[in-house]
């Protein structure tokens, strides 16, 4: 079900965002973000776990992070989507720390070993190839060692039937998409050998089937040279 | 291979509402030195097309930033071609290691997103804004990168008009021809002389609601009034098609165009009567605005180094001077008192039909 490409028509207008893709990914879209908020904020710490979001856009992951009790830091490119945020959490009564950057900046912005957590949703398929690497090296940079990187995005099915299914049930779609908005995401192709690259281990793989998302939590290993 | 480009160029040209996202990254251009000019464009296919044409002869290097498909124009306005857009080019390029100097020639109708101080602040880049059009590049390379008015102002001619017509014609020309079975033709050339029509006749028509009806009614009327005078009969259904042509002639006349015509200003909201207004006393002589404005609006006082306010009348509302100012000296305000500033321009930017989503009340008045 290849609703993302529907993100951008909700971009487009932030305050639509939630209800059109929690419908559009027929609910999907929660558990993806009760799943990502739990792997990057495991229960049981003794301090709050300091967590860098990528990309918050409208701040749902955000909410579940907080609901965790983790100290989030939000970065996103949009002013726009990160106000819807800004209000939602202020409302939840949170205090979290927004930022408005590209997330190419992350990097040079946060000082090395910063994060017990780098989380993100739906943000990788915005950017190009070496974007996607440049940002997830930059993340591995500012995570602490032993750190959890949690990424979750619109995947690229693996077999060939499966990618011709969708391309098939993408195509009304993205036309319309690309009509109303002038854009499109495009699926990752293989996320967890991206965050492999990027020096991390990869601890588990696991699907939203509804939502057609993969979710990739990962590991900065404790000792040891990496990138 | 001449021929496919004249090919794509053509269809690129009739479906520019659609967006063609190309490859982003580092283009060469000939062969470029340490000291080569790098210029910034946005990922649109025929954007990318025509700046390379315009660059043919020039050593440098193309910075091609993710616009998401979108024209220069559009997507800086629009929110896809901003300062984050820029910078992440910047940093993914490694153009460090490429050249000695630290300045992009970002294009001028770029500057409703990108913010030229934050671009520096954030990557240690100078951003100098180039011409309003690619075309004038080599001009405005040979002035010394010093620009004229010509330089400056958006060009709306016949080349211009007469592409607009055809990006609006071209798809509704799909549309007429699947629906007008047994008129294809006619439907097809009714929407091509109606697109060369508003484009070159009536983009600057801006009705009131009253002048509205008394045209669809005096549309009507005269239709009725020469049918009759010709055939000498006037049957009821004849009536109908008139009144109905009447209407949607009037209804693309008076049509907001805001996007799609250089002449047509953007609404700040949903409302198109606010000005551009200069405090005097913050305004340093930076003349950034000058430098932006792509309908010449501003002109530079040498007397006391201020920029004055010249032709109002000209003025879109694109915001590019409230963008770049860097002493936040512009604001729009509107007849009755309430103003918006340059923060709310920066972070709330143009949807498809021109208007911002902000609310009024969102800023106060400085």
């Amino acid at each position: 079900m290849s609703t993302y490409v529907y993100m951008k028509v909700l971009e487009s207008s932030p305050r639509r965002y939630d209800a059109g893709i929690r419908l559009l990914s027929l609910g999907g879209v929660d558990a993806m973000y009760d799943e990502v908020a739990e792997a990057a904020v495991p229960a049981g710490r003794d301090t709050p776990a300091r967590v860098l979001e990528i990309g918050c856009g409208t701040g749902n992951l955000t909410l579940a992070l907080i609901e965790r009790g983790a100290v989030v830091t939000a970065v996103d490119q949009s002013p726009e989507m990160m106000e819807v945020a800004q209000e939602k959490t202020a409302e939840a009564g949170a205090s979290v720390s927004f930022r408005e950057m590209a997330a190419v900046e992350i990097g040079e912005r946060f000082d090395e070993s910063s994060f017990d957590a780098v989380a993100s949703s739906l943000a990788l398929s915005e950017m190009s190839e070496d974007e996607r690497r440049y940002v997830l090296r930059a993340a591995h940079r500012v995570l602490t060692r032993g750190g959890r990187l949690v990424v979750a995005d619109e995947v690229r099915p693996k077999s060939a039937a499966a990618r011709f299914a969708r391309a098939v049930a993408r195509f009304p779609v993205a036309a319309v998409t690309y009509l109303l908005t002038q854009t499109s995401t495009s699926a990752i192709p293989d996320l967890a050998g991206l965050v492999r690259d990027a020096g991390f281990v990869v601890e588990r793989e696991d699907h939203v089937a509804r939502a057609g998302v993969g979710i990739v939590i990962a590991r900065k290993p404790e000792e040891g040279a990496t990138t | 291979m001449k021929l496919l480009d004249a090919l794509a160029e053509v269809l690129l040209t009739g479906f520019r509402l659609v967006p063609f996202p190309i490859k982003t990254g580092l283009v060469e251009l000939g062969s470029p030195d340490r000291m080569s000019p790098v210029f910034v464009t946005g990922n649109y296919d025929l954007t990318v097309r025509r700046v390379k044409r315009a660059l043919a002869g020039i050593d440098g290097y193309l910075l091609v930033a993710n616009s998401n498909g979108v024209n220069v124009w559009c997507a800086s306005s629009g929110g896809h071609l901003t300062t984050h857009q820029v910078v992440t080019a910047v940093k993914l390029a490694g153009l460090e290691e490429r050249v000695t100097h630290r300045e992009l020639i970002v294009p001028q109708l770029a500057a409703t997103g990108v913010e030229g101080k934050e671009v520096r602040r954030r990557t240690g880049w100078i951003v100098r804004f180039g011409p309003a059009e690619a075309d004038d590049i080599p001009a405005y390379l040979a002035a010394d990168k010093d620009k004229s008015p010509a330089l400056r102002q958006v060009r709306w001619g016949a080349r211009e008009r007469f592409e607009m017509a055809a990006a609006w014609a071209t798809p509704m020309s799909l549309v007429a021809g699947l629906l007008a079975v047994g008129h294809r033709l006619e439907a097809i050339a009714l929407v091509w002389a109606l697109a060369l029509a508003i484009f070159f006749l009536f983009d600057r028509i801006s009705l009131g609601e009253s002048a509205r009806k008394a045209l669809f009614a005096a549309g009507g009327a005269l239709g009725c009034a020469i049918v009759l005078a010709v055939t000498g009969t006037l049957g009821p259904w004849t009536m109908l098609a008139w009144t109905a042509a009447s209407a949607a002639a009037v209804g693309i006349l008076t049509f907001d165009y805001a996007g799609s015509s250089p002449t047509e200003a953007a609404g700040i909201f949903e409302e198109k009567d606010f000005t551009v207004v200069l405090d005097e006393d913050r305004c340093k002589g930076a003349w950034s605005c000058v430098a932006v404005c792509p309908e010449a609006v501003f002109e530079k006082r040498e007397a006391d180094r201020k920029v004055e306010i010249t032709a109002q009348d000209r003025c879109i509302r694109c915001g590019a001077c409230l963008v770049q100012c860097p002493q936040d000296a512009l604001s729009f305000a509107s007849p009755d008192g309430r103003s918006v500033g340059p923060d709310t321009i920066r972070r709330f930017k143009l949807n498809l039909f021109g208007k911002r989503a902000a609310e009024p009340e969102a800023e106060s008045p400085r």
